[in-house]
């Protein structure tokens, strides 16, 4: 073999090889079907017996109490815990095998965890491990195949299927699982339903029976107790001080931010007093939180002195954090800067003067012009409405309401002036109709004219078509 | 001809914006105003960049209308801050707004009590490129803060107050004193940085 073929093999024409080489083809898996199961797992099912589950439906949380109790313990094993129609905790093991050492470790840790009372089955489908659970047989199946002959004696009572269907299979002579898997398909799809098709499929493995896993809810909540009770808020804030840097290393460490913070203050002869400090986007700096909650409390108004605190951040949220900029404001390129200071205004400016106090403006496609324009939620998205075009002039100002203009007459009763406020009004273009929302209750008919007052203000005012009074409705600022 | 072009080289090194003039103030270039007669007279040819500009008038008098091409060109700017009207005495009027070109979504409302401290913030902020403020009572010392909040923030802020605000003395780098004449609007340019008091008609809309 020469230098040149071994180094360069590829840039030269093919050279006849010294020996043939074996062409290995790869068996490519074929596109995983809807109906294949999925990489091999081990769920096991954890059941809290015949008292618990009667108490089914407890009010309140997602599920009931002694059910958490199991689902936290179940976190200590694996990630992916479920649960199953509030009566099963259910845990895929296969990862956690090797942590524990070997299956056999694994049950003995499991059983530990969830003693005699408490009924637990291994099986490679989730479903199958609950039925085996509510059917008392503490057991562990980790062969698909042997499955269906451990599933057949079950008695279908443990499907939790409605009653009149396990009757109506029972009068069929179908009283076990094994009976019921052995029916044809076509025709048990016809009588129950694809859907329970569907749960004996995933029952058995022949169909994939995705599960959701229970994620902890976390949350940031904090005791604040002052060294001594005040009214003055330096010092609150500065009490404050710790847990907020606190908040900011927890929400830090997880790359969140919150929207709202909760500040609740006890008093030793008041009740205890809430204070909701909103976002427009989520915040983690403790400085942004302090600058809030110093703009709040400056005016809040104290029921007496504070003795304790206690700061609830809302829910956790998605943080993307934006790259800062390298000059400040007002240096060149200050533009970046505008864009992230912002949020922080807004914020500012709600926490003091409230969120409906802050707000941008939209057009609305109306013909009564009170109702031409709502407040939106500021810097949003421009809306695309349809413009509707206005070929006249019209004021930049509006009044909120109307306000009516005095009227004096003459002898015959014609309208000889108009006043507002002493200023007296001349009439400069017009009338323009306006006539519109017979439909809503809210209608309007009214002649719009252009008015200058003596001192050279002009604005906008109509008379009523009804009652034919004279409002001042907008101004030319 | 040798000193023709080192005239021209000398007049570009005097327009510098970072030299400073002991007998005028360098001209730092404005926001044009959108009207040919003010800009000749203005400093720096157009609206101040940063700093107070104090507008007096009777209301209604078109102090808003004055801005406008000023609003138009900053709300399409690309990345354009926000344009801030803090306890105006009336609604904005949509359509009005739209049909002078004003980008909707770049200009934000805030109903305060004490419209000064609502004014400062969004100075200070760096957030707005203009703020107008209707201040029912502004002091010598409201306005010097807010004169150093502007420049603390590189916004322009726009006092509109009443006529008798004229006699009072103001920290304010501009003061413009707003009447109606005959089919005209009256600007009487009453104080500025390098500015000789004169008066200015503009064409009414």
């Amino acid at each position: 073999m020469s230098f040149r073929q071994q180094i360069l093999p590829d840039l030269e024409l093919p050279l006849p090889s010294p020996r043939p080489v074996p062409v290995r083809v790869l068996e490519l898996p074929a596109p995983a079907a809807e109906t294949e199961p999925a990489a091999r797992e081990l769920w096991a099912a954890v059941q809290l017996g015949a008292v618990a589950a009667e108490s089914d439906d407890l009010p309140g949380d997602a599920f009931p109490a002694a059910l958490a109790v199991l689902v936290k313990r179940a976190g200590t094993f694996t990630p992916r815990v479920a649960v199953e129609s509030n009566d099963a905790v259910l845990l895929e093991l296969a990862g956690s095998q090797a942590l524990f050492g070997g299956l056999t470790e694994l049950l003995k840790a499991l059983r530990a965890a969830f003693p005699r009372p408490l009924q637990l089955a291994l099986a490679p489908t989730p479903l199958a491990a609950v039925l085996l659970a509510r059917a008392g047989r503490n057991c562990c199946i980790t062969t698909p195949a042997r499955l269906a002959g451990r599933l057949a004696p079950l008695s279908l009572r443990h499907l939790h299927w409605p009653e009149e269907e396990c009757a109506r299979l029972s009068s069929m002579g179908v009283n076990t699982l094994g009976e019921l898997l052995r029916l044809p398909r076509a025709g048990l799809a016809r009588r129950l339903g694809a859907d329970r098709l569907r749960q004996l499929d995933q029952l058995t493995g022949a169909r994939r029976d995705p599960r959701r896993a229970i994620a902890p809810a976390e949350g940031f909540s904090e005791r604040i107790d002052p060294d001594y009770e005040t009214l003055d808020r330096e010092s609150l804030l500065a009490a404050l001080q710790p847990s907020l840097l606190k908040l900011e290393d927890f929400l830090r460490a997880r790359q969140r931010g919150v929207m709202a913070l909760r500040l609740r203050l006890h008093f030793r002869r008041a009740l205890p007093q809430v204070t909701v400090m909103r976002c427009v986007v989520p915040e983690y700096h403790a400085a942004r939180f302090t600058a809030l909650l110093a703009a709040r409390l400056e005016s809040l108004p104290l029921a007496g002195p504070v003795q304790r605190m206690e700061l609830t951040a809302g829910k956790l949220r998605h943080f993307t954090a934006v790259s800062g900029g390298l000059w400040a404001p007002g240096e060149q390129g200050g533009d970046t800067a505008a864009a992230q200071a912002t949020p922080e205004f807004l914020q500012t400016l709600m926490a003091r003067l409230g969120t409906h106090a802050v707000y941008g403006l939209a057009q609305v496609d109306e013909h009564r012009p009170e109702q031409q324009y709502r407040g939106v939620p500021p810097l949003g998205v421009q809306e695309l409405a349809p413009v509707y075009a206005v070929d006249r002039l019209r004021p930049l100002g509006l009044m909120p309401v109307p306000q009516a203009l005095d009227i004096i007459q003459d002898d015959a009763g014609r309208v000889k002036q108009l006043r507002h406020e002493g200023r007296e009004l001349q009439l400069l273009s017009g009338p323009e109709r306006i006539e519109s929302g017979w439909w809503d209750g809210r209608d309007i008919a009214r002649d719009y004219y252009i008015a200058r007052t003596t001192d050279g203000a002009r604005w906008w005012v109509f008379r009523e078509g009804v009652s034919r009074r004279w409002f001042l409705h907008g101004c030319f600022v | 001809m040798a000193a023709d072009v080192h005239d021209a080289q000398f007049e570009a090194l005097l327009q510098h914006p970072s030299l400073w003039r002991g007998r005028g103030i360098a001209p730092a270039t404005g926001y044009p105003t959108g009207h040919a007669a003010l800009d000749a007279v203005l400093p720096g040819g157009g609206w101040p960049r940063r700093g107070l500009v104090e507008i007096l008038t009777g209301g209604g008098c078109g102090e808003l209308s004055l801005w406008t091409p000023l609003l138009r060109q900053l709300t399409q700017m690309p990345a354009a801050r926000c344009c801030t009207f803090i306890a105006p005495p009336f609604e904005p009027f949509v359509p009005a707004w739209q049909a002078h070109g004003i980008r909707l979504d770049r200009l934000l409302v805030v109903r305060a009590t004490d419209p000064l401290w609502a004014l400062e913030q969004s100075l200070l902020s760096g957030a707005c490129a203009v703020s107008f403020a209707w201040p029912q009572v502004a002091g010598m010392t409201a306005l010097r803060r807010l004169a150093l909040a502007t420049e603390r923030g590189g916004s322009l802020g726009v006092l509109i107050r009443p006529l008798r605000a004229a006699t009072e003395h103001s920290a304010a780098a501009l003061r413009i004193a707003l009447r109606r004449g005959a089919g005209c609007l009256r600007l009487q340019l009453l104080k500025g940085r390098g500015l000789t008091p004169c008066t200015v008609e503009l064409p009414l809309p």
